[in-house]
């Protein structure tokens, strides 16, 4: 049980820091691009779906 | 071990087999009229579109090895083996997407090595110049082991013919087409390679009955108990879970994607640095379907021909089996595409490492320290005929390779772990802080490889003393070589910061456009 939320864990602190990561260093400091457009979003859902995957098949 | 009676294939599949050959000959040869610099040949002339080089870094990373290798691992260990890909892959994988592909992208450098000359000093771009150069020829000889050997088992080639046609094949795409070419047949073998292995997982599961009853009859056979399980207790044997976090999730994960000038050169390509998070971002998302589709048909494997392949513990199980095995199950027309998702997996492979190593040895060994005052043109000379030298060179060397070394992929793997860990201590120290200099960077390896090879010898100290696994040495290599470059760093003098401008992650330069 420990290792499996120890996973789920690095994944989460990784969507905490892809959250608050300034616009700047990611080449969005002019505007942001619509969700489907943005790396952003798109590195938050695969990382989100990382925590599923590891506490159900943990 | 049992012998296996080679697939016998219908003109249907030879036929889908050729016309995956066709395509990317084709493709390649197309592509190989815009080379005309050394920056076409080794950075696609910075062009590529982020889609390409997306698909193109999973099937670098995949090959023959590995779909032979993880099947046969899944047949022993189960899902805990989908960490190589989850923890050991997307996770840094989305890390260097948004921390290091900007700057190595910005820096606008040919190679690893040169941007750690650039940020540490010419020493250390010499050390890690020479120590991947080197494994990369192996590693090409390697891929001939493995790709030939798979086709022996399998089809009942000859070893060597095999190794001829990959060679001819290959070689005549890469050296001319450059990374455009090896990107965009990549693009191509991906898709093959995710058809086919995806037809697998399909015929081998309605085969044992559906998902439900792989797991009843996985259970029913001895230790198999926590084959459906991703992560094992912190006292497993093999693969406890603070092992996989540590050394592979922290360590060799990142190390490989991070500082793999096989696969960072594709995104180094790419024409800007937001289509290089991209391709980072794209490639996770595939990571993610993969491992299912290459450790699932170890696991029906398992279910379906454990009598034949034998027990997983026993201690003289040989692998290589299970995939071949499997394979005999698909229908005619399905093994053809099958069979091209096995040549798209090699030549992929193969392909990506022998464009990588010409790169490497021309940027960082034969330009800054033979020949200085090399043009354009001969650099691109230079380039394409290491090309055919490596092939020619992995191709000889395969004979050595198969003779005189019992586990190429777990050799190659040990060897990997003697500079991952100071490898990303050094680049992530590079990125990451201003105060660490090039006296730190060079105590760093000296110390980091040293322990590695330390903990590889430690069995031989004496019947008391256990092997250690390849990944608890990453991880303290890793540590080892993190600590010597601080405390050597803080020791000496630092670096001005307009040195280290456009470098280092406090001191962007983001007016600078990579030439």
């Amino acid at each position: 049980m420990i290792g499996r939320l120890a996973f789920a864990a690095v994944f989460a602190l990784l969507i905490v820091w892809l959250i608050v990561i300034p616009r700047d260093r990611i080449g969005q400091e002019e505007r942001v691009p619509p969700w489907w457009r943005n790396v952003r979003v798109w590195a938050i859902a695969i990382a989100a779906s990382q925590i599923a995957v590891y506490l159900c098949w943990g | 071990m049992i012998p296996l009676a080679t697939v016998a294939i219908h003109p249907v599949d030879a036929a889908l087999v050729v016309l995956y050959f066709v395509v990317i000959a084709v493709v390649g040869l197309w592509l190989s009229r815009g080379v005309k610099t050394g920056k076409d040949l080794f950075l696609g002339g910075r062009s590529l579109p982020w889609w390409a080089v997306g698909t193109s870094l999973v099937v670098s990373d995949i090959g023959a090895k590995d779909m032979v290798g993880l099947a046969d691992d899944g047949y022993r260990y189960g899902m805990v083996m989908m960490n190589f890909d989850f923890i050991g892959c997307i996770f840094p994988v989305l890390v260097a997407a948004f921390l290091f592909m900007p700057y190595l992208w910005l820096a606008g450098v040919y190679t690893i090595p040169e941007y750690l000359g650039r940020r540490y000093n010419r020493t250390v771009r010499t050390l890690f110049a020479l120590i991947w150069g080197t494994s990369m020829v192996a590693m090409v000889a390697t891929i001939f082991v493995s790709a030939a050997t798979m086709f022996e088992h399998l089809l009942g080639w000859n070893f060597y013919v095999s190794i001829g046609i990959l060679t001819v094949l290959v070689g005549v795409y890469t050296t001319l087409g450059g990374l455009k070419a090896v990107v965009f047949t990549d693009f191509v073998s991906c898709i093959v390679l995710i058809v086919g292995a995806a037809l697998i997982c399909i015929v081998g599961l309605i085969e044992v009955g559906g998902w439900s009853e792989l797991q009843r009859r996985v259970a029913e056979l001895p230790g198999t108990e926590h084959h459906f399980n991703l992560v094992l207790p912190a006292d497993a044997k093999e693969f406890s879970w603070p092992s996989v976090l540590l050394g592979l999730g922290f360590v060799a994960g990142p190390a490989y994607w991070i500082g793999n000038q096989a696969i960072v050169q594709r995104t180094l390509g790419t024409t800007s640095q937001s289509a290089a998070r991209a391709s980072y971002i794209l490639c996770a998302a595939i990571k993610m379907v993969f491992p299912i589709l290459l450790v699932v048909p170890g696991l029906i494997g398992l279910a379906l021909f454990h009598d034949q392949v034998g027990p997983k513990d026993d201690p003289n199980w040989q692998g290589g089996q299970v995939l071949p095995l499997l394979v005999q199950l698909l229908p005619r027309g399905v093994l053809g595409i099958v069979l091209g998702a096995f040549m798209a997996g090699v030549m992929s492979n193969l392909d990506s490492y022998v464009n990588s190593a010409s790169t490497l040895w021309v940027n960082d060994i034969y330009r800054p320290l033979l020949r200085p005052q090399a043009d354009d043109h001969e650099v691109l000379v230079v380039g394409r005929w290491l090309i055919v030298v490596f092939l020619a060179g992995g191709a000889a060397g395969s004979y050595f390779v198969r003779h005189y070394f019992g586990s190429v992929f777990e050799a190659f793997q040990t060897f990997l772990s003697l500079f991952q860990g100071a490898l990303l201590a050094l680049l992530l120290l590079g990125m990451l802080f201003r105060r660490i200099n090039g006296v730190g960077g060079v105590a760093g390896i000296v110390v980091g490889v040293g322990l590695a090879f330390f903990l590889h010898g430690w069995k031989h100290l004496g019947p008391g003393y256990m092997e250690i696994s390849y990944l608890w040495v990453a991880w303290w290599s890793f540590v080892a070589a993190l600590v010597t470059t601080v405390i050597f760093s803080l020791l000496t003098k630092p670096y001005d910061e307009e040195r280290l401008r456009g470098l280092v992650y406090s001191l962007p330069d983001t007016e600078r456009v990579p030439q």
